[in-house]
């Protein structure tokens, strides 16, 4: 049995099919895990990562009574930071609480965030919730935990006799505190170079060229997309920030040197908070990576379209063997694409972009939904138009998809869902906790994506997805 | 300090000896996901394998030797792991990690019970320089800059010894011919006659099936190595028109014979590798000077037919511009293929040697 200040575990989500082996899904590691795992670390306590579902594709006979018994802990920390990990997330906490006598459950990530009053409410096990950003609130916590005093530990909400509390003190990092976080110590994670081999963000599990690391560029974002939870307006009620917070270039190219020397051949960059209105940010480091003369691919996400000069040294930048650029236009229809995007761009805005990105030589990915707000079949069709289009006329597009969008816990649909055109399936946590409980049992759920529109079910909604992908696709094998 | 194998496609692999992939599935590459996948014996193989030989000191890897394996079965159902040749990714170049490179995939391979391995290994001529690197360079999906993988490859004879020695015996020798497009056409133009044969160019409109056990077993590499059995001149999966590229004869309205050849795609700008096919606005656009007929078949074992598909493939490629035209893929043990190769002014100017050792 191993000593540990803080054992931080990341929960898989399980889904029960007919075959005799499990479906393991949602595999990422959210990235803060690495940074309050090296933080706490740093301050002397000594901390490890396990992830269960990494464990578990490592070893199919892994257990978590098996890995308790390898730690005596004194805290676990849980991430719940993706909703479709709040069964498997508790019932960790569960089998910890039933495992150590004395151990104390803390929780945090965006959907612990949201619901931290009631999970704590319905779940006696969980002792405590860091709701927002949670680097120093966990080493303070740490060293409250002796006193057992936990009303000075920011950012927590926790039990007391048989009572919620809410710390007063709140907490939202600096740019130095910030730009002090590490968030490539992976080596605080167990197999921690198996990670990189078998996990990327399509969830297939088997193995690939390439070799993704997942950079943290910041965190936050200036618009609200309908569907998104981790808007601006999220982002304020889960952390209390009101404006995206970039790592400076300096740290994030300390990141990408140490992902290289770990051989990780790609770098995953989901960051794009303003759109084209300031891309100056991303000159400055694209510059400070070659200056470095770092050797690596980028799969980046942008979210709106880009300038040329943005493709332009973006294309001069990274290794060509596996960089991509991702764009989410959503809706063919400019009409649903305006009413729900964050950042609207128009079709001849859109072509003019995969223009210039056949023109400069850069492969394309490119990501649709439906059950959009106001979104009608009509609508879809023009979607389904627009994507043949796009397979026709752009060869460097190297993959196309359509997926159903499922509800997240405080999107501006899932607020205020009359104003959005949508029934909500989910209102609470336990709603959404009964569904993944039910895919992990292999029981039938009576909703999937948690909502469905004015103008079509939920069962439309899937089948269009599956329709666009079925009539639009990139021929691959 | 273990070395050990790593299945994973290095960058610095193509910073040195830059690549070009053709698979039908090139547009999952940039994904890093390629993978077709093979099921032999009830375990599902991955089709391409990107094998990084490297050793572990202390939390860092430092890689030492690469080669790509694709498996595939043969028609006597065996899993044979076809490699390409090794390239050296760090300053060690002890021939002896070859050893280690192929030991580690034979354990790799070692639960799925007997495997044939086959090597790939640059043939003299290939230590010349340019222009000798048109494409195709290896009979997989993946050739090399041949001029640049020179430089990071084992030197030739002491890599042989060192394989045979291990076990591998040559298996077959491959042969890349050349000869000035000038002097094809004169050539064959002494020997062109009229011919019984109707040769067609433009082949848009019909979407013919091919099959490799339908055309002349000079093919056989390609149907040995090409890991395909059958193909189409009208490909989805290709965004350009391969039926520019590809000459086919008739008689009595029946099929008899096809050449297929491609433009040197290494000629392109590096920064359209690995996945040419991605661009192919450059591809049309591009003034290439060599030109390479990577895949034919005869049904008629017949010189003129031979002659006369290659007159007309020449007469393409000249009107684009082309000057240069290699031949590749041929058995050096397919001794009328080869004087008639000899005969209207082909000279070896490469050669592929594949070695195999049952294991």
């Amino acid at each position: 049995m191993k000593d540990l200040d803080c054992l931080i575990v990341h929960p898989t989500t399980h889904i029960k099919t007919r075959s005799p082996t499990n479906v393991l899904t949602n595999v990422i590691l959210p990235m803060g895990s690495i940074a309050i795992a090296d933080y706490i670390d740093r301050n002397g306590f000594s901390t490890e990562i396990v992830h269960t579902g990494l464990e578990e594709m490592l070893n199919p006979s892994f257990t978590m009574d098996a890995l308790f018994k390898e730690y005596t802990p004194t805290v676990i920390g849980i991430d719940l930071h993706w909703y479709p990990h709040c069964y498997d997330a508790l019932h960790i906490a569960e089998l910890a609480k039933n495992t150590y006598e004395n151990v104390f459950i803390v929780l945090g990530g965006f959907t612990a965030s949201c619901f931290a009053e009631e999970i704590l409410q319905r779940f006696d096990y969980v002792d405590a919730i860091v709701k927002g950003d949670a680097e120093i609130p966990m080493l303070d916590l740490l060293k409250a935990l002796p006193s057992n005093n936990l009303s000075n530990v920011p950012n927590l909400f926790y039990r007391e006799n048989t009572s919620i509390r809410e710390s007063k003190k709140t907490y939202l990092p600096s740019q130095d505190e910030f730009d002090s976080f590490n968030f490539h110590n992976v080596l605080l994670l167990r197999h921690w170079h198996k990670y990189s081999q078998l996990t990327h963000e399509n969830d297939n599990l088997r193995q690939k060229l390439k070799r993704q690391g997942w950079l943290c560029i910041g965190r936050g974002c200036s618009v609200n997309c309908s569907y998104c939870g981790g808007g601006n307006n999220a982002q304020c009620l889960i952390a209390r920030r009101s404006a995206p917070l970039l790592r400076s270039q300096e740290k994030v190219v300390e990141t990408l040197i140490a992902l290289e020397e770990m051989k990780i051949s790609c770098a995953y960059m989901d960051f794009d908070p303003y759109g084209r209105k300031t891309r100056e940010y991303y000159f400055k480091l694209f510059d400070m990576i070659r200056k470095e003369d770092i050797d690596i691919s980028a799969q980046f996400l942008v979210w709106d379209v880009t300038s040329k000069k943005f493709l332009e040294e973006f294309k001069r930048t990274f290794n060509p063997l596996y960089t991509t650029l991702t764009l989410s236009p959503e809706s063919g229809s400019e009409t649903i694409r305006k009413l729900n995007k964050g950042f609207y761009y128009s079709d001849s805005e859109l072509f003019s972009w995969l223009d210039l990105t056949k023109e400069i030589l850069i492969p394309i990915e490119l990501y649709f939904a439906t059950g959009l707000t106001n979104e009608t079949v009509k609508h879809f069709g023009e979607t389904v138009q627009l994507g043949k289009k796009v397979v026709e006329e752009y060869p460097n597009v190297v993959h196309i998809a359509c997926n159903p969008i499922f509800l997240e816990p405080n999107s501006p649909r899932f607020l205020d869902p009359q104003k959005f055109g949508i029934v909500l399936k989910f209102q609470q946590f336990t709603d959404f906790y009964m569904t993944y409980k039910k895919f992990a049992l292999g029981v039938p759920v009576s909703s999937r994506l948690g909502y469905e529109t004015e103008n079509m079910s939920e069962t439309d909604i899937i089948r269009l997805a599956n329709y666009f992908n079925n009539q639009v696709h990139v021929f691959t094998h | 300090m273990k070395i050990k194998l790593d299945v994973r496609l290095p960058l610095s692999l193509f910073r040195k000896v830059p690549f070009l992939f053709t698979a039908p599935n090139y547009k999952s590459f940039p994904m890093g996901t390629p993978f077709d996948f093979l099921t032999y014996h009830a375990s599902e193989i991955p089709a391409l394998l990107p094998c990084t030989l490297c050793i572990k000191e202390e939390n860092t890897l430092n890689d030492l030797l690469f080669s790509f394996a694709f498996p595939f079965i043969d028609n006597d159902e065996r899993l044979i792991i076809y490699c390409t040749h090794p390239v050296w990714l760090g300053n060690n170049r002890d021939l002896s990690l070859i050893h280690y490179l192929f030991d580690e995939i034979i354990t790799y391979f070692q639960e799925l019970g007997e495997i044939v391995l086959c090597i790939e290994q640059l043939g003299a001529g290939a230590q010349t320089a340019p222009p000798y690197d048109a494409y195709p360079t290896s009979l997989t999906h993946l050739s090399y800059n041949v001029s640049e993988l020179s430089n990071f490859t084992p030197p030739l004879k002491e890599s042989l010894n060192l394989l045979h020695d291990a076990g591998f015996k040559e298996y077959r020798k491959i042969l890349c011919y050349e000869c000035e497009i000038e002097t094809l056409l004169s050539n064959l133009h002494i020997s062109n006659q009229i011919l019984p044969y109707e040769i067609l160019e433009d082949i848009r409109g019909r979407n013919l099936i091919i099959s490799l056990e339908d055309v002349n077993p000079s093919d056989m590499i390609a149907k040995n190595y090409s890991f395909a059995n059958q193909f189409t001149f009208i490909s989805p999966q290709y965004s350009f028109d391969i039926g520019d590229y590809s000459v086919i004869s008739f008689h009595d309205e029946q099929f008899v014979g096809f050449f297929q050849w491609t433009p040197n795609l290494l000629e392109l700008p590096m920064n359209t590798l690995p996945i040419p096919y991605l661009y192919p606005d450059l591809i049309r656009k591009h003034k290439f000077t060599t030109g390479k007929i990577f895949r034919f078949g005869t049904k008629i074992k017949d010189s003129d037919l031979f002659k006369g598909l290659l007159h007309k493939t020449v007469l393409i490629m000249r009107e684009k511009g082309v000057k240069t035209c290699q031949i590749g893929y041929i058995d050096e043990q397919d001794e009328i293929l080869t004087s008639i190769l000899d005969q209207v002014g082909f000279t070896v100017i490469n050669s592929l040697q594949i070695l195999k050792k049952d294991v």
